[in-house]
């Protein structure tokens, strides 16, 4: 036990002595790693906002089944006996024309003044239907969408298919693209961190062939560097965090209101606790890769 | 102890730095390398040492095959010897007592076993006057002093010594070959590179000799 303390104190302590002999090298490297994990950081909390719309759209899951001017009771009410059977029912409004018109009118007589003038009434009687959250909500809707148009007197159903499979499509978009440029930050970042500590192997070559020369085993002269490159991923990425954060505040307190009112309730948030520590993670690891990439070789080399 | 058979050795295309040498050193043996520049004096010690490969031939070091060693049990081959450097090889950022006491930490000795043997092998060489100087403050034989003390201080078996005095005058390399007599009294096993003649005559040990990656007769 007294024999692995000792170990990791004397590990420690290199590592210290490595990041004091290049500090230069070392600081650029976590420069440029926080400025790689908060562009990064920056396409997540972007990610994670249009998500929230996503389920706030789930939450929100309606069916507008409007009806013809020619409908009869009979037919109307086979409409509303068939939504009540739904298990997904949440709850069912009925707007007459006249009553719908009237509505139309309060929300858009500002923006659309034109059709104020019309004399006669050009919307359909519906029935809005608000549906509880469903898993695959755009082919539920498609099913329940179809129920209703075969019905007598249904003159149209909307559900807003095509904006939503547009939406979510784009968000697919977005995670193919995240995962894309995620795993090209992180190899481009694997490199440039093993080439940082390429240049701190170097600084300290006749050392390491000391050792290796001594008997020391290679983990030994391995895990200073390993542990050197995992603080500069570490440092970098919460840097990286804390800018993130930064810019998250200052948009949310500039243009919180704006963006909520013109995207559907759009908040710039921050990225959750999971997503921050998976950075941090990720940052450890990307170092300790690097890091291992050149004293991997560089043992192997003098091994051989 | 050290068994060489036919080892040969070549670099890129040029003639052979080896060339199929045989040779037997006995344990607790004192024997002088020599040869002049060129011979192969190194490249035979970097092979004992596992530094360098041989191309073919067989070395075994107290019966085992060391071409055989996977690279990653390497350090344990090595442990049993310690090499002495013509240049010295210290860390110029450490002291003379950690530069020695680095070469015990290096394989996980307890500090206070470190403390303990460092100060005593400094005894055997005549330094501990200087045991908190720095490398360049030391004179070339100060240095190698500390250079063979970092060799001995983890009880090698065997010590390679690759020109240790090639960088001292006459009356200090005397003085530097007493202490690795001293150490082949212990029990150690030494194989002494060296060009310099008069020492080789001057002394009472077995000689092997290397002339263009050949062994001949001295």
């Amino acid at each position: 036990m007294k024999a692995y303390l000792h170990f990791a104190i004397n590990v420690v302590l290199t590592t210290y002595g490595n990041i004091r002999a290049s500090k230069k090298v070392f600081f650029v490297s976590i420069a440029t790693s926080s400025v790689a994990f908060s562009i990064l950081g920056l396409f997540l909390c972007f990610y994670v906002s249009l998500s929230g719309i996503l389920e706030k759209l789930d939450d929100q899951v309606r069916v507008i089944v409007y009806l013809e001017d020619s409908i009869t009771e009979e037919q109307s009410l086979d409409i509303e006996e068939l939504a009540r059977k739904l298990p997904e029912l949440e709850s069912i409004k009925s707007f007459s024309r006249e009553s719908a018109w009237e509505e139309f009118k309060e929300n858009f007589s500002d923006k659309l003044p034109v059709l104020m003038e019309l004399e006669s009434n050009p919307l359909p009687a519906s029935y809005d239907l608000k549906l509880k959250p469903v898993s695959d909500s755009v082919e539920k809707l498609k099913e329940i969408a179809g129920k209703f148009a075969k019905l007598e007197g249904v003159e149209a159903v909307d559900f807003g298919e095509q904006w939503i499979s547009r939406f979510k499509g784009f968000m697919l978009f977005l995670q193919v693209f995240l995962v894309s440029a995620g795993g090209l930050l992180t190899l481009g970042l694997v490199l440039i961190l093993s080439n940082t500590i390429e240049l701190s192997i170097y600084s300290k070559q006749s050392e390491i062939e000391l050792m290796l020369m001594i008997g020391a085993t290679p983990l030994f002269i391995k895990l200073p560097f390993l542990l050197e490159g995992a603080v500069q991923g570490i440092l970098g990425s919460t840097i990286a965090l804390g800018f993130v954060k930064g810019f998250q505040l200052y948009v949310d307190a500039q243009f919180g209101e704006d963006l909520a009112s013109a995207l559907f309730g759009l908040r710039f948030d921050y990225l959750p606790p999971a997503y921050a520590w998976g950075i941090v993670l990720l940052s450890a690891l990307v170092g300790w890769l690097g890091s291992m990439l050149s004293v991997g070789q560089f043992i192997s080399i003098k091994q051989k | 102890m050290i068994q060489v058979f036919n080892a040969h050795k070549v670099y890129g295309s040029s003639s052979p730095a080896l060339d199929n040498v045989s040779l037997n050193v006995k344990r607790g043996e004192f024997v002088f390398l020599t040869g002049p520049s060129g011979a192969g004096k190194t490249t035979l010690l970097k092979i004992l040492f596992r530094w360098e490969n041989i191309d073919s031939g067989q070395i075994l070091i107290n019966g085992v095959n060391i071409s055989k060693i996977p690279a990653n049990k390497i350090y344990a081959h090595r442990r049993q010897i310690g090499f002495v450097f013509q240049d010295y090889r210290l860390l110029p950022n450490k002291t003379v007592f950690e530069n020695i006491a680095f070469a015990q930490e290096i394989l996980g000795i307890p500090q206070k076993t470190v403390r303990k043997r460092t100060w005593e092998t400094l005894k055997n060489v005549g330094l501990t006057h200087k045991k908190d100087s720095f490398p360049l403050q030391l004179s070339g034989g100060e240095q190698q002093r500390a250079a063979i003390a970092r060799a001995l201080v983890n009880d090698p078996q065997l010590i390679l010594a690759d020109e240790p005095t090639g960088n001292l005058d006459p009356e200090i390399s005397v003085e530097i070959l007493k202490l690795f007599e001293k150490a082949q009294s212990l029990g150690v096993t030494i194989v002494f590179a060296t060009h310099n003649q008069e020492m080789i005559r001057s002394g009472k040990h077995p000689v092997i000799m290397l002339h263009r990656g050949k062994r001949v007769q001295p």
